[in-house]
């Protein structure tokens, strides 16, 4: 991260920072006291206020009040802007083509002023509820069978994916898959296909399904099928995952 | 089969179904010619809730063979958000799977929510000694805790022959509550030896919340490195939950 800050800057370090920030694409960051106008689709106007404002590297520009999430006043990539001194005060326009939108802020103090350039790559992940579970699984085993052990995270088979192919502690191979909700029959027939597909190679093959609770037919159809059900719920692989660890030696090492 | 059940305060049924979720969110009543029991673990196995309701905790018991009945909690928890000072008779009707509620105040109202099949875990004893064991009152321990929890995760449980103390630290700040003999929120104590162990506060949290409602006192027992047992001594009954350890 290279960048530099400015607390209380003059008039003139502003404006350069201002303009350099903009004009090299990089995140710009200020702290003032500022009024908006708008003009466009619409129009509005905010007084003098103490807020935060700032221009990404692809033009984009939000305006924060002290509180709530959203931005008072935006403009999405791509904005053009300009910055110039009127009457002794910094102002800095942005202006979008189409539609035809301009929001001109005016400083009338600025505390802090910030240019960075930041580097980003990473991918952004968003967990499901089952991918909390096999994450926290895949974390504790024992959450769902004592002497489990996790060899493929995920095991492409003709009937498809199946969440986590194990082996207990006797050597058998487990194929586990986790539902966040109460498991239907519908699950069980699904856990049922993969192991099916593995049974014809090896008839000692156990399934379990992973679930906070289980319909009366489900068990009764996995019961059937030679197929086992753990009770497991999300709050408890969040608990596991944010709070718990491994550092939790858990209950069942001092069982009698 | 029959199975009847009244008592003279509904909230008590209440704060035994709060004191249950703070572990499980469904859970298996079990109903026999001694009382109310249930042994949960929550699925994480970090704790473990053993309750009793003695026959004579009741105005009214009727059972006439052992029943297990499942229950959403959250759920039955939702209606009875609204009792107060009202009288309560509960029957479940097995062939239905209905649990009827019906409180008795005023007026009379009448709950009647469908049961679960629940596959009853096995839950075996724990074998623990403990070294330390700590009388205190519930409303010491409820306020430590959620003192600490405003600080850390993690609440450090620490005793010497006469002192036990209970600290917590994070960036925020430290909390330390040292309880000696002279003490008045400390009962009772024994240390067969000086011991400390640490927990997580977010089990605590929830247990003693809602634990607290039933007892006033609570017997906290621990060893280094082991479980914590909490004994609230409940009239006609018993509550006690376990927390399994943090270790280094």
């Amino acid at each position: 991260m290279t960048g530099f800050i400015i607390q209380n800057p003059t008039l003139e370090q502003c404006l350069k920072a201002v303009k350099m920030g903009i004009g090299a694409r990089r995140l710009l960051i200020m702290l003032g006291e500022l009024r908006v106008d708008y003009f466009g689709r619409g129009s509005s106007e905010l007084d003098y206020g103490e807020r935060l404002l700032i221009v990404k590297s692809d033009g984009s520009l939000l305006i924060h009040r002290p509180t709530n999430v959203e931005p008072v006043n935006w403009q999405p990539p791509g904005s053009l802007y300009r910055a110039y001194v009127k009457r002794g005060l910094l102002v800095l326009e942005a202006y979008r083509k189409r539609p035809e939108e301009r929001v001109k802020v005016t400083f009338r103090r600025v505390s802090l002023v910030g240019v960075y350039h930041l580097k980003d790559e990473a991918e952004f992940k968003l967990y499901t509820a089952e991918e909390i579970m096999k994450k926290a699984f895949i974390k504790r085993p024992d959450l769902v069978e004592k002497g489990l052990r996790v060899v493929l995270e995920e095991k492409r088979l003709r009937a498809g994916l199946v969440d986590c192919f194990c082996v207990d502690s006797s050597n058998r191979p487990v194929v586990v898959e986790f539902k966040k909700d109460r498991a239907s029959v519908e699950a069980v027939e699904q856990l049922s296909r993969y192991v099916d597909e593995l049974r014809r190679g090896n008839p000692e093959v156990r399934g379990i399904l992973v679930a906070p609770s289980i319909t009366r037919e489900a068990l009764e159809r996995a019961r059937s099928l030679n197929l086992e059900y753990r009770r497991l719920d999300v709050r408890s692989c969040i608990r596991v995952l944010e709070s718990i660890g491994e550092s939790v030696k858990p209950l069942e090492y001092f069982e009698g | 089969m029959v199975l009847r059940l009244r008592m003279a305060e509904a909230k008590t049924w209440k704060n035994m179904l709060n004191s249950l979720s703070a572990l499980v969110d469904e859970v298996c009543i079990t109903a026999d010619e001694e009382g109310l029991k249930v042994k949960a673990m929550d699925p994480s196995h970090v704790s473990m809730v053993d309750f009793e309701w003695s026959r004579s905790a009741f105005d009214e018991y009727e059972v006439d063979k052992p029943t297990t009945i499942g229950l959403n909690i959250k759920e039955v928890l939702k209606l009875l958000r609204r009792i107060s000072g009202e009288s309560m008779e509960l029957s479940f009707d097995e062939s239905t799977g209905r649990l009827e509620m019906k409180l008795i105040g005023r007026y009379t109202r009448r709950f009647t929510v469908s049961t679960l099949q629940l596959t009853g875990e096995e839950i075996p004893p724990l074998r623990v000694e403990f070294d330390v064991s700590a009388k205190v009152t519930s409303s010491c321990l409820e306020r430590t805790v959620v003192d600490a929890a405003t600080v850390s995760d993690i609440l450090k449980f620490k005793a010497t022959e006469d002192v036990f103390v209970m600290e917590a630290s994070g960036e925020l700040g430290e909390v330390t509550v040292e309880l000696d003999r002279t003490s008045e929120a400390l009962l009772d104590l024994q240390v067969r030896q000086p011991s400390e162990a640490s927990y997580s506060l977010t089990f605590l949290e929830d247990i003693v919340k809602s634990a607290s409602d039933l007892a006033g006192t609570v017997s906290v027992e621990f060893s280094t490195d082991k479980p914590l047992k909490l004994n609230f001594d409940v009239l006609q009954g018993k509550l006690i939950y376990y927390i399994a350890p943090y270790v280094e």
